[in-house]
Parts: structure tokens; C-alpha cells; sequence
């Protein structure tokens, strides 16, 4: 009620200010979106906007939206360093054959709290990054995303697809399930030359083509290091876990205290990969427990202390693994 | 509660008697000063710092809140909202329920403590720097710092080594017990979580769990080189630092104090440096994932070797190498 009673004074000078779509340039450092909000308010907490969008034009660099009550608030582009803060109660539905959140926000921080995104199985994509300099994600639902039948750019919850820089991921809390192609995907571009750190925990990502993949095929340069720990890949049709190594680029991926169980494969390395596997429960998956394809000798190494058995073949691919021993 | 009764109680409090206003304003309303009677405090989106901070009748801000209440009371916020930056200058509970922020002001701090033996508590809280502020919870003096359930990002660097900050501590004296659990101090310019004492012979007992310090220069500083004498003991334990431009976790001490640290199921991967230690500090190693990291895994600097580990480690792929120095073996599991 108190916030549909603006004085129309107030409303009249917000209307009269320049308020360009989709670009961040506002003033603001806090603004606020609420479902009894309208977008032709100035998105503060007492005159709170609608949509994610717009409360996205009210901030400047480095600025923040938070989510004031439980409500729909919109898909959105981000092109600076910003934070989202949806407050667990946020959702967002990409339009079909879309995408809920697109950033392309060369090397700025941009961090996710507390979304549900939904294609509602007609949307392409829960969050494609193009280029940031860190990405957060904690206490996020990416689910329902749709594969439209060819490419990699479809039925992702999250797909992180920079060409250059150097991209710090951090995905935390979060479930990724239910989707057509790839839970949480990195996969730089066709020829990039990308750097990335990422940290993936306490993530669940079952049910779709696959959990996690990194996959570095396309790269032709860069260093990748993925971590990824205390995390759940289950019911995955084709890989619970998957790297790809490439021609040209350096990758490490740790797994450490994950479950792979149920999927067709467990855990896959493939190529030019250095993967180390500790502490995880690798069961029950209707192909292979973990497939060692690395090349060129083996530099899959296990701790020696992984659960691997009940699979239909516990240990396959074209390499016997290789050992690491704990100091 | 529904958004129907939420907006009812937003009207009641917009028809509280202008009597009862009138008579609240007739109060003296000391600054930033905890003189008040309540034990219990309130903010919410909708109040005005002319209330008298109840549940019925909530402030706008967590520093008038803190002036309604007597030592040891405690701040909570009824709904998500802003309520800007607060001085602490005794001992107090601030409760942001997850859905609080307080935006640091350019060149200064979130939370600034200086509450002498006072215990201080900080829960569900947004602390962001914007680029712009300097540190996050900036504690000068406290008995205890609990900090649950926080976020503390964004914060810049001048360039000094108290700036750049997600939580600071630097005490000079006494004891401080110290508790940071479950919570987010990434991308800050200088130190996502620092235990520095300028100077004197403070004491301190830590314990920093389920936290995640990414993307800073140094994701956890333990730093007692300036110190005169003292005895720091700090836990770490089922956390993860990574990405940090200088060092996940580096732990030094002046060879007049003493310095404890236990590193447990912990993540270090792709900083530059995973963990670093040195001086006399002794350094127990256990459980942890040490790995990608751009130079080294583990840089034992400590002399003699104080630096223990358990072979329950994984230390490898470490782009230089894995350890500058060999870990003492002499600790056994029993």
C-alpha cells in the first residue's frame, strides 16, 4: 500500500530522468526490487521496481539488488561488475529458446545469490558467462533447460564460454539438475585463449546429459584449474564428472568427497587432463565407474582411498590409472 | 508471513500516534553511543530512526538501533532492507537474518569494533565495499568476535595494509576469541580474512570454518610479525581458498610470540602460492587439498621446521612444485 501511494510529484520527477534499457549507470549502490514494485519507481527500498532489468539500470559499478520479498523479477544482462542478491525467495524465467541471466562483463565481479531460474523447458540456458573477472554463484536452482538437439549452447544451467582473460569461478550451494545438456559447463570458445580458476562445492547436478563438464576441445591455449568437492552427479545419462583436455591447454581438475552414482559413466577423463580423485563414492553407474581416455600416458591419479565398485565395469578406458600418494 | 499482513504491519507503523512520536523525539538520542534500555532492538525497511526501535515502532538504521539498547543487547532486523554502517563500542548482538546489508562508505568501514572485553556477535549479514570502502568488519578490541552467515566482498585497497579487507582484526592487548563460520570474504583487494596486531602482545583464539576466502590478494592472514609477545592459537577448518592473487593461506609470527595454527580439510587451489608459513609458527597439516596452485603447494618457511603434516595431504600438480621444504613427519595419527 505504501508503495503504490507515491506522491505523483516523486513519480513525475523519476519518469523525467533518462533511463536507458539494460545499461548500468545509475547512481545508485543499493537498488531494490519487490513483487508490489513497478519499474517506473527509482528502485529504492521504499519505491522498489519490478524487475531485475530495470533495478540494474538504477546501480552504478559494483553495485547491488536485492530482492525485498518472494516474486518473479525477470531475466537480465549484465555488462559490469554487480551483485544480485535474490535472497533464496528470487525467480527468474527465461523466455523461450533464452536465457535467464547473460553476462558479458569483461573483467568485473559479478555474484549470484540466492536465484531459481527455470526454463520451464522451453528456455536454452540458466547463466552464460561471456567474460567476467569473477563469478560467484551460492544458494542458486538452475533447472528445466532445454536442448535444442545440436551444439553446445543449449540445456545448460550454468555455461561459462569466455574467450580471453582470466575468468575465477566460484559455485557454491547450488543445484544444477534437470536439464538437457550440462549441469554446470565451462567450455571456452572455439580458438580462446582463456584462463580460469574455478571452485565448485556442495553442488548438486543430477538428471541431465551431464553434471559437470570441463571441457577445454575448443581451446587452443590457457590454463584451467578446477576444484571440485563435497558435490552430488547422479542420474546423469551420459557423465556424472567429465573433463576434456585440448591441443593446447594446461588442465588440472581435483575431485575430492564427491558422489558419482547412477549416471552412465562416473567420472571421465579424456585427453590432455591432469585429474586427481580422492575420498568419493563412485557406484552404481550403468557403464563405466571412471574411464582414464588421458593422454599421453595416464595422468588420472587416485589416492588410493575412492569407493569403486558395483558399476558395470568399475575402471575402464583406453589408461590404467595412475597413483598419488598423500604427504 | 504474507505479503498481505507484511503490508499491514508496514501501515500500522505508518499510523503510530503522533503523540507517541512527539514523545520519542523529546528523548535524547545520543549518536552511535549503546546507553539505551532495551535488550532487544529492531530494524526494518520501513522504519524511522525517530522510533524508539521496538518491534511495533522498528528503526531505519542498525547505528540508531544500537543506541537503543543496553550492553550485551541485541539488533534485529524484520526484514530484508539496508541499514548502513555501525560503530560497536561495547558488547552486542547484531542479527541481520540473512537479509541485511550495509553498504561501507567510500574509504571506510562496514562495522567498526571497538568494544574493549565486550563479546560481539554478527550474524546474517551483507557487507559490501563497492569498490569504493575500505574493509569490511574492521575490530579493533573485542573479549569475542563471533561472525556467522556473512558476506564481506568488494572492498579496496589503498594500497596500506589495513584497507582491502573483508574481516579485520588487530588487536593490541588482552585476549580475543575469534569465530568465523559459514562465511564468504571474496574478492577483496588485500586480505579476505586477517588476524593482524600492529604492535603489543595480544592474545587470541581462532576458529574459521566453512569459509570460503577466494579471489583476494591473501584469502587467510594469520600475522603476528609486528607483535611483541602473545600466544595465537587458530583453527582452519573445511574451507576453501582459491584463486588468490598472493596466497591462500599464509601464517607468520615475530620470534617473540607464539603461533599456533591447525589447517584441516581444507581446499587451496589455483592461487598463487597454496599455503605459506613462516617464522616460528608451528603449522599442523591434515586432511587437505593442495592443488594447481601457481607456484608452490606448500612454502615451509619455518626454522626450525614447525610445519607438521599428517600424510593425509593431497599436494599435488602445484605448477613450480609441490613443497619449497620438506614437512616434519615427526606427528603421527593416534
Amino acid at each position: 500500500m505504501t508503495r503504490i501511494n507515491v506522491p505523483l510529484a516523486v513519480l513525475t520527477a523519476t519518469l523525467a530522468l533518462a533511463l536507458p534499457a539494460q545499461a548500468q549507470n545509475g547512481s545508485l549502490t543499493r537498488s531494490f526490487v519487490s513483487s508490489s514494485g513497478v519499474d517506473s519507481n527509482p528502485c529504492t527500498i521504499t519505491q522498489p521496481c519490478a524487475t531485475f532489468a530495470h533495478a540494474y539500470t538504477a546501480v552504478g559499478a559494483n553495485g547491488i539488488i536485492a530482492a525485498l520479498d518472494p516474486g518473479k523479477y525477470g531475466p537480465l544482462t549484465i555488462t559490469t561488475g554487480v551483485t544480485i542478491n535474490g535472497n533464496g525467495w528470487s525467480a527468474i524465467t527465461a523466455p523461450a529458446s533464452g536465457t535467464g541471466i547473460i553476462i558479458t562483463a569483461g573483467t568485473a565481479n559479478v555474484t549470484l545469490i540466492g536465484l531459481e531460474i527455470d526454463g520451464a523447458q522451453a528456455g536454452y540456458n540458466g547463466i552464460v558467462v561471456n567474460s567476467a573477472g569473477s563469478l560467484t554463484v551460492t544458494n542458486c536452482t538452475l533447472q528445466n533447460f532445454v536442448y535444442s538437439g545440436n551444439g553446445i549452447g543449449t540445456g545448460n544451467g550454468i555455461l561459462m564460454q569466455p574467450s580471453s582473460g582470466s575468468l575465477d569461478f566460484t559455485i557454491t550451494g547450488t543445484n544444477a539438475s534437470n536439464n538437457g545438456y550440462v549441469g554446470v559447463f565451462y567450455y571456452p570458445s572455439s580458438g580462446s585463449l582463456a584462463n580460469a580458476v574455478g571452485v565448485i562445492d556442495n553442488v548438486t547436478a543430477n538428471a541431465n546429459l551431464s553434471g559437470i563438464s570441463i571441457d577445454l576441445a575448443a581451446a587452443s591455449n590457457g590454463t584451467t584449474v578446477v576444484t571440485v568437492s563435497n558435490s552430488t552427479t547422479s542420474d546423469n545419462t551420459n557423465t556424472g564428472i567429465i573433463a576434456d583436455g585440448g591441443s593446447g591447454p594446461t588442465v588440472k581438475v581435483s575431485i575430492d568427497q564427491v558422489s558419482a552414482s547412477g549416471n552412465g559413466d562416473g567420472v571421465t577423463a579424456n585427453g590432455a587432463v591432469s585429474m586427481v580423485l580422492g575420498r568419493s563414492v563412485i557406484t552404481g553407474n550403468t557403464n563405466i565407474g571412471v574411464a582414464d581416455n588421458t593422454t599421453p600416458g595416464s595422468t588420472l591419479y587416485t589416492y588410493g582411498d575412492n569407493r569403486i565398485n558395483l558399476n558395470a565395469q568399475n575402471l575402464g578406458g583406453t589408461q590404467s590409472l595412475s597413483s598419488f600418494s598423500q604427504q | 508471513m504474507t505479503q498481505r499482513s507484511a503490508e499491514a504491519k508496514i501501515m500500522i507503523r505508518m499510523l503510530t500516534p503522533l503523540a507517541l512520536l512527539a514523545a520519542t523525539l523529546a528523548l535524547p538520542q545520543p549518536t552511535q553511543a549503546q546507553n539505551g534500555t532495551l535488550t532487544r532492538s529492531f530494524v526494518s525497511s520501513s522504519g524511522v530512526d525517530t522510533n524508539p526501535c521496538t518491534i511495533t515502532q522498528p528503526c531505519a538504521s542498525f547505528a540508531q538501533a544500537y543506541t537503543a539498547i543496553g550492553a550485551n543487547g541485541i539488533i534485529a532486523a524484520l526484514d530484508p532492507g539496508k541499514y548502513g554502517p555501525l560503530t560497536i563500542s561495547t558488547g552486542v548482538t547484531v542479527n541481520g537474518n540473512g537479509w541485511s546489508a550495509i553498504t561501507a562508505p567510500a574509504n571506510g568501514n562496514g562495522i567498526t569494533i571497538e568494544a574493549g572485553s565486550g563479546n560481539v556477535t554478527l550474524i546474517g549479514l551483507e557487507i559490501d565495499g563497492a569498490g569504493v570502502g575500505y574493509d569490511g568488519i574492521f575490530d579493533n578490541s573485542a573479549g569475542s568476535l563471533t561472525v556467522t552467515d556473512c558476506t564481506l566482498q568488494n572492498f579496496h585497497w589503498s594500497g596500506a595494509a589495513t584497507t582491502g579487507v573483508g574481516i579485520l582484526m588487530q588487536p593490541t592487548s588482552g585476549t580475543l576469541d575469534f569465530t568465523i563460520t559459514n562465511t564468504n570474504a571474496s574478492n577483496n583487494g588485500y586480505v579476505g580474512i586477517l588476524y593482524a596486531p600492529p604492535s603489543g602482545s595480544p592474545n587470541a583464539n581462532g576458529a574459521i570454518d566453512h569459509v570460503v576466502a577466494n579471489a583476494n590478494q591473501t584469502g587467510i592472514y594469520i600475522n603476528t610479525h609486528s607483535t611483541t609477545g602473545g600466544t595465537t592459537v587458530v583453527t582452519l577448518s573445511n574451507s576453501i581458498v582459491s584463486a588468490n592473487d598472493v596466497t591462500g593461506i599464509w601464517v607468520v609470527n615475530s620470534s617473540s610470540s607464539t603461533l599456533k595454527a591447525s589447517i584441516d580439510n581444507l581446499n587451496a587451489s589455483g592461487n598463487e602460492a597454496g599455503i605459506v608459513a613462516s617464522g616460528t609458527a608451528g603449522v599442523l597439516l591434515g586432511g587437505s587439498v593442495i592443488f594447481g596452485n601457481v607456484t608452490y603447494g606448500v612454502e615451509n618457511g619455518t626454522s626450525p621446521n614447525t610445519f607438521y603434516t599428517y600424510d593425509t595431504n593431497r599436494i599435488n600438480l602445484n605448477r613450480f612444485g609441490d613443497l619449497t621444504n620438506t614437512l616434519s613427519t615427526s606427528f603421527s595419527q593416534q
